[in-house]
């Protein structure tokens, strides 16, 4: 008798059968029984600024003790973290840390957070779990940097256990998502829709890619649905892309064209609009939405927050809303 | 050089050996803080 097993972790719901892998490459039917290969066995550990990932409206300038496993359930020919998110857990090198080392570390760090994040924490949902309730136990907070491409009853119980999320919003076009990152775009929104509704702080990230996600009405129509679905209080970063993986043959992105879709967003009534890796760009810092002043200060990871008084304005007393204390 | 008697080597070197092999896998047993491979979540079997 053949054993075949479904996963029914994210949307791509693979069929296994015995001996095979799912296609993020970490779950194994093993006699009928599914089986993850990467519980507590991270490739990548480090603590980084919270602004890195980026939560820019999440307890700035504080430490996020983050850490992933090998695999990933996209294939975004643009990955910076290929070498890790596109590989066999037996291909990476990897540390044994199970979740009570992780919050010790994180803690001995003092880290305010831990960031599950660089490849796609769903897919060691397991072990992410597990790890942020111990975290919660010992008063540390938990951030999940993602795709967001999930399905809802995982995510709904992952939720409970999440303070904040930075949300890849790769596109607002389905052939996008199918051609460029193996994946789906309704899922993602949904994933949005539900964190916010269930109490998680969300940012969004769109990286802009040339020629492939960078026209006006690219960023007229992201810019809406957010609005019309997430608010307008939702942070929104645009990420500068890098010729990274299978697409080397593309440029880097420009500036301007940066600069164009925060002002194609801003116009659309988003408060909270970012540009991504371009260090000192006055787009990284964080405007009063109501009298346009600086509010936070960044260059770099460097967070100046001086003008933030108890989550408002210090000019005119605006309310910014963020998890800051 | 002297040659080792052969009740020298049972009584002294022997229980020392059995004594370092033990120790040696009880290190390795003790060490492993969880299991290699975790049960995942949210699956169904398929029949057939």
């Amino acid at each position: 008798m053949v054993r075949k097993v479904q996963c029914l972790l994210c949307p791509k719901k693979c069929i296994l059968g015995e001996g095979q892998r799912s296609d993020c490459r970490v779950r194994l039917n093993l006699g009928g029984d599914l089986k993850t290969l990467i519980y507590g066995k991270v490739c990548a550990a480090n603590v980084d600024p919270i602004e890195k990932k980026p939560l820019y409206h999440f307890q700035p300038s504080t430490w996020a003790f983050s850490i992933a496993t090998a695999g990933c359930n996209l294939h975004c020919k643009f990955c910076q973290n290929w070498a890790i998110s596109q590989q066999e857990p037996e291909k990476t090198r990897n540390l044994d840390l199970y979740p009570a080392k992780v919050v010790n570390l994180a803690m001995e760090r003092n880290c305010a957070s831990i960031a599950y994040t660089y490849s796609e924490p769903v897919i060691f949902f397991e072990y992410m779990i597990d790890t942020c309730r111990l975290a919660h136990q010992k008063g540390v907070r938990n951030v999940w940097v993602t795709a967001g491409f999930i399905n809802q009853e995982p995510l709904r119980e992952l939720c409970r256990e999440l303070d904040g999320a930075n949300i890849d919003l790769k596109s607002i076009n389905e052939w996008y998502y199918r051609e460029v990152c193996n994946a789906e775009l309704k899922p993602v929104l949904e994933t949005i829709v539900m964190a916010r509704k269930n109490g998680v702080w969300v940012e969004l990230t769109n990286l802009v890619v040339p020629t492939l996600n960078d026209t006006e009405d690219d960023f007229k129509r992201l810019s809406r649905w957010i609005k019309e679905n997430a608010g307008t209080e939702v942070p929104l970063h645009f990420s500068r892309f890098w010729p990274m993986y299978k697409l080397q043959n593309l440029p880097p992105t420009r500036v301007e064209k940066l600069n164009q879709a925060r002002e194609i967003a801003m116009a659309e009534g988003l408060k909270y609009v970012y540009i991504g890796n371009v260090p000192g760009n006055p787009g990284s810092n964080t405007y009063c939405p109501e009298c346009r002043k600086v509010v936070i200060k960044r260059v770099g990871y460097q967070t100046d927050a001086s003008n933030l008084e108890k989550g408002n304005c210090r000019f005119c007393g605006q309310p910014i809303r963020g998890i800051w204390g | 050089m002297k040659k080792m008697s052969r009740r020298k080597l049972l009584r002294y070197y022997l229980p020392l050996g059995i004594l370092s092999f033990l120790a040696v896998l009880f290190r390795q047993e003790s060490g492993k803080e969880e299991p290699e491979l975790r049960k995942a979540r949210y699956y169904k079997n398929l029949a057939g």
